[in-house]
């Protein structure tokens, strides 16, 4: 595991993930950082997080995902945690039903916890388990468009997307920090790194990858 | 030969008088078998009482050079008459015995547990044939099903079964009838069990006394409420006994946040780059998750076992020591990160190496614990835990987690003082509560010499004479000190 002595980095990436209890969001950061996926596990508790070194265009990115549990009585703890996120991973579950109503509500929490302008997609999860499926892909894909939003389905299981949803995210991320919109906080400390930022001019708002609703990769 | 009436009808005198001859013979046998038995018994009994007197004046010997209360006195049985001041002697020397070195002897955990715990719900006359009944009702049905929703591997031993985790679950929720299933519960009781290797009628009483009589009210009820003081609490205790780590924690927070702080207001919304900037409080997190895992997850077993006597024999506070201790034991390390980012992995790596033992052994631990526990014991400078909580304790039923609180954007040197009469600035940001501000000021007047003490504890603690192993020595198993109280020791072959 890296550790936090480890400096060699280009950017630093705060990832959150939420929804529904049991949709399989804790399975899709231990797929995606440890490539490890339990069957049986205990419900998250409160909130936790991993951490994952990531390369993408030669850009080495450290990524903390912030793990959230999805039961109700832990969103005064968790919504704390959002407005640290630059992008948030909202995860249902393919065969649940209640978990994609739920959307909606998860997408109105970041709106009132999340920063402006924090990256967004949607993940329908547990695609391998196809014959007890009860949201279409063409369901999920309609919620992300109207909320222009990326969307994947996946499978923390057997590993379907879930390196492709992350990796999408950072990409969002990335662009939105190359063009000024983020910081790049890299060695530097974060003192010094607020202070750039006050000196920084506000840029003009890129145009944002996540605008495009073609989904990601949905099967 | 059976000697049944019919039989007998049929024998002749002499027969029968060969009979009687025998069998006063064996009586015979059997009565001076019994009294050797019995006198033996007596003798291992005074043999024991004088290791029991000599265990007493070890300790007493301990408690006084060590500043604890040496009103005790050594039984390995609960006192037979149970007076209460029997009782609180009794009590005290195991309180003694789980603060030494190598603690509460393995063998004597359960028989320990069970007295205190018997003592603690004695009032409550509890049917616990009624709470074990095997039929079930609807609740049940309802308990069994949240039960296996939550049902993990995690815990498992040849102790915690599925079914085993049912039964003192749902006994506990026969006996209060008003409990909310939580997965909290669930892991509590699966530790309990594990560490009374099974014994479910012991670690139903351990649980219905910690539950009920031990913690705080709704400890683990669905609005996390009492949870929310409780971190409260900790980090006013932490200001008081390492005021240092406090400040610094504070202050990476406060660097991170006070920009954010400059910059809000309701017509400016956050944007994405103060994405890194905002901050809660930092020991959150962590302390939440330490008391909602019981610890399980970031102490060893041996540790969490001694955690777990502490709490039994001094009280439910203990664990409230236990994270203080904690974040002491990671002070050095957390005084050299410079940044949040930094420290949340920082933070996760120490707790690791607890874990693991690699930062402290089980035993340097759990003194620090109880070193903690003194001080604040015997020090008037630190509130009292129930001051504490009822400090911050909310009036209103609006939660401690999203009360508005004063959140302070001090320059540089200010933050070095973190001078209280600064930290006036106010801005809403509805974050779970940090320290009180009262405590923030009050822990720049705390003395330094409450942490010297503390660490100096440590040191003395470890220093336990070697006599007080005999304790080891009695060489006594439970199940053999059961047979030898109960004068089953020694079976008698007719």
């Amino acid at each position: 595991m890296a550790r936090a002595t480890d400096k060699k980095y280009d950017h630093l990436f705060q990832l959150l993930l939420c929804g529904d209890s049991s949709v399989g969001k804790t399975c899709l950061i231990s797929r995606f950082a440890d490539n490890e996926f339990r069957h049986t596990h205990i419900n998250t508790i409160g909130i936790d997080f991993k951490l994952k070194l990531f390369t993408i265009r030669d850009k080495k990115i450290r990524m903390q995902i912030w793990d959230t549990a999805g039961q109700e009585r832990y969103e005064t703890l968790t919504a704390q945690y959002y407005r640290k996120a630059q992008g948030i991973i909202l995860v249902y579950d393919i065969t649940r039903e209640e978990t994609f109503r739920n959307v909606t509500k998860w997408l109105r929490n970041i709106e009132d916890h999340g920063v402006k302008g924090v990256k967004i997609i949607l993940i329908g999860n547990k695609v391998d388990l196809e014959s007890e499926r009860k949201i279409s892909t063409r369901h999920g894909q309609k919620l992300a468009n109207q909320h222009n939003i990326k969307f994947f389905e996946t499978s923390a299981w057997k590993d379907i997307n879930v390196t492709e949803a992350f990796t999408e995210l950072a990409e969002q991320i990335l662009a939105k920090v190359e063009s000024g919109g983020g910081r790049d906080r890299g060695s530097s400390s974060i003192r010094e790194s607020a202070i750039k930022l006050h000196e920084q001019q506000p840029t003009p708002a890129t145009k944002s990858h996540g605008g495009c609703c073609s989904g990601g990769s949905s099967n | 030969m059976d000697l049944n009436k019919e039989t007998l009808h049929k024998l002749d005198l002499s027969r029968l008088s060969a009979i009687v001859f025998q069998l006063q013979s064996d009586i015979g046998k059997a009565s001076r078998q019994l009294v050797h038995c019995l006198v033996e018994k007596d003798e291992k009994l005074r043999l024991l009482a004088e290791k029991e007197d000599r265990v007493t004046l070890l300790l007493i010997n301990y408690a006084s050079q060590n500043g604890l209360d040496t009103n005790l006195n050594f039984k390995i049985s609960a006192p037979s008459s149970f007076s209460e001041s029997a009782y609180k002697k009794w009590l005290q020397a195991w309180a003694v015995v789980s603060r030494i070195k190598r603690g509460i002897p393995k063998p004597f955990r359960k028989r320990v547990w069970n007295v205190i715990t018997t003592h603690s719900i004695r009032s409550l006359n509890i049917n616990f044939a009624v709470l074990f009944r095997e039929d079930r009702s609807a609740k049940d049905q309802e308990w069994l099903r949240l039960i296996n929703k939550v049902s993990s591997s995690k815990l498992k031993s040849k102790y915690v079964t599925c079914k085993s985790v049912e039964r003192i679950l749902l006994a506990y929720s026969r006996h209060n009838l008003s409990a909310e299933f939580t997965s909290e519960l669930f892991i509590l009781s699966s530790l309990i069990l594990k560490i009374t290797q099974g014994n479910e009628l012991i670690a139903v009483k351990v649980l219905i006394c910690l539950m009920d009589i031990m913690l705080p009210p709704a400890y683990f009820t669905q609005e996390l409420r009492t949870l929310h003081v409780e971190l409260v609490v900790l980090n006013d205790l932490l200001s008081y006994f390492f005021p240092k780590l406090s400040s610094h924690l504070h202050q990476l927070q406060a660097a991170n946040s006070s920009r954010v702080c400059k910059s809000y207001s309701s017509s400016h919304p956050p944007t994405f780059k103060d994405s890194l900037a905002f901050e809660p409080p930092l020991t959150n997190i962590f302390v939440l998750r330490w008391f909602l895992n019981m610890f399980t997850n970031t102490l060893s077993w041996k540790a969490l076992r001694r955690l777990f006597d502490a709490v039994i024999v001094c009280g439910a506070d203990m664990f409230l020591y236990a994270a203080v201790s904690i974040w002491g034991a990671f002070e050095k390390e957390l005084l050299a990160v410079d940044n949040v980012s930094d420290y949340y992995e920082k933070v996760e790596e120490l707790e690791d190496r607890l874990k693991n033992t690699k930062l402290l052994s089980s035993t340097e631990f759990i003194q620090m614990v109880y070193c903690a526990h003194e001080i604040a014991q015997s020090n008037p400078e630190i509130p009292s835990i129930d001051e504490l909580r009822h400090k911050n304790t909310p009036l209103s039923p609006q939660p401690v987690a999203v009360q508005k609180i004063s959140c302070p954007s001090p320059s540089q040197d200010e933050l070095i003082q973190l001078d209280s009469t600064k930290v006036t600035k106010t801005l809403e940001l509805n974050i779970v509560t940090s320290p009180s501000q009262a405590v923030i000021a009050a822990k720049a007047e705390c003395p330094q010499t409450i942490k010297k003490t503390y660490l100096y504890a440590n040191a003395y603690a470890a220093d336990i004479p070697n006599d007080v192993l005999a304790l080891y020595s009695l060489n006594i198993s439970e199940p053999h000190f059961n047979m030898l109280r109960e004068g089953t020791l020694y079976t008698i072959d007719m």
